[in-house]
């Protein structure tokens, strides 16, 4: 790869941050370029750039959230689950793509229904009736072709789920029942991955980051049976805007989760509410 | 009697005593009292799921409240 990284210096131009200060860049079509004349992947090339100090341009507002080039290497060489592709999900995959995360997983069997377009961003007049898998998939290579994705159109189960995460670091829970996101925690648990819980209804969103072997759903969904496999959202509909709340605050516990920066929601449920205007953190720990 | 502090969060505040708030209020509860005589005394359904926390920590109906506690009372929700 010796190549690769000699090439990518002979692309290097000089760029001034919004701070003013002077850094070395790499444009998104000299990226591009270089992948097709060296036959290698764009991520490739972006993480040969990152490593001689380059930066690709893309990533420039990024790196005062990375910590610098290092960090934004290892989002490019992390690999994320999302599960469900509705409101919390379609919202979340896009997020990631943009952060740079490098191998995202995108779970979901349905397609898109015109009860969909009030709150899933992936959702359009034109591609109603399509797979949110696919739908998800053509997002994010328009956003960032530098992420390879892995598409599963079926929606997950007890026989697909171990081989659905295999090889992730980490699984967003953006599910919409119960039933399938207890089977992630405890399939996440076995395989010894951390998940990001996210949930919403109507006013109302919440958010926790579960480590193997913390209570986490169990602790707040304490009433929880097969009988009940949905929440108060039943009755009071999502709107627009508290699937994006709570899809970028789970995003954000996966990037400092990732980068290993920050508190996490670990032990503890974040409950957003709008009408109130108010959060609340609570404990889970006994 | 104990004096306890509550708040009910989310499709759950309009049991508030006090009208229609999230707004944290003190009550007072018989001595012993336990998490179902206090949503019983609040006239929340028994049949209305809920998740209960005491000093925001995770408790079960059969906890007895202590005074001076606060506790938080939500409704599950679980869309995507």
């Amino acid at each position: 790869m010796k190549e690769l990284a000699e090439a990518v210096k002979a692309f290097t131009e000089e760029g001034l941050s919004p701070a003013g200060k002077v850094y070395h860049k790499i444009s998104l079509s000299a990226v591009q370029r270089l992948a097709g004349q060296l036959s290698c992947s764009i991520k490739e090339v972006e993480i040969s750039a990152l490593s001689s100090g380059i930066v690709p341009e893309r990533y420039e507002r990024n790196l005062g959230t990375t910590g610098g080039l290092e960090g934004q290497i290892l989002l490019l060489n992390s690999r994320v689950a999302v599960l469900g592709l509705g409101g919390l999900g379609g919202l979340a995959a896009e997020l990631l793509a943009r952060m740079g995360v490098g191998t995202i997983t995108l779970i979901d069997g349905d397609a898109f229904s015109e009860s969909n377009l009030n709150r899933q961003v992936l959702s359009t007049e034109e591609n109603l009736q399509q797979k949110k898998a696919d739908a998800a998939r053509e997002r994010i290579t328009k956003i960032n072709a530098a992420v390879e994705t892995i598409v599963f159109k079926e929606m997950a189960a007890e026989h697909n789920i171990k081989k659905i995460l295999q090889d992730c670091h980490l699984a967003l829970d953006c599910l919409d029942n119960l039933e399938t996101r207890f089977l992630l925690q405890e399939t996440c648990q076995k395989l010894g991955i951390p998940m990001i819980h996210g949930a919403i209804a109507q006013f109302y969103g919440q958010v926790s980051t579960i480590f193997p072997g913390d209570p986490g759903l169990k602790a707040i969904y304490s009433s929880f049976n097969k009988g009940q496999n949905k929440g108060i959202e039943t009755e009071l509909g999502n709107p627009a805007t508290t699937p994006a709340l709570v899809a970028a605050w789970q995003v954000q516990e996966a990037v400092k989760l990732l980068l290993k920066k920050g508190e996490l929601l670990r032990n503890r449920l974040l409950f957003i509410d709008t009408l109130q205007g108010s959060c609340e953190t609570i404990l889970l720990e006994r | 009697m104990i004096t306890i502090e509550v708040a009910l969060f989310a499709t759950l505040r309009i049991y508030n005593p006090n009208g229609e708030s999230s707004e944290p209020f003190k009550m007072q509860v018989p001595e012993g009292s336990t998490v179902t005589n206090l949503l019983a005394i609040l006239k929340i359904p028994p049949g209305e799921s809920k998740q209960v926390f005491i000093n925001s920590c995770r408790q079960e109906l059969d906890y007895i409240l202590q005074e001076g506690e606060r506790a938080a009372i939500f409704p599950p929700i679980a869309g995507g």
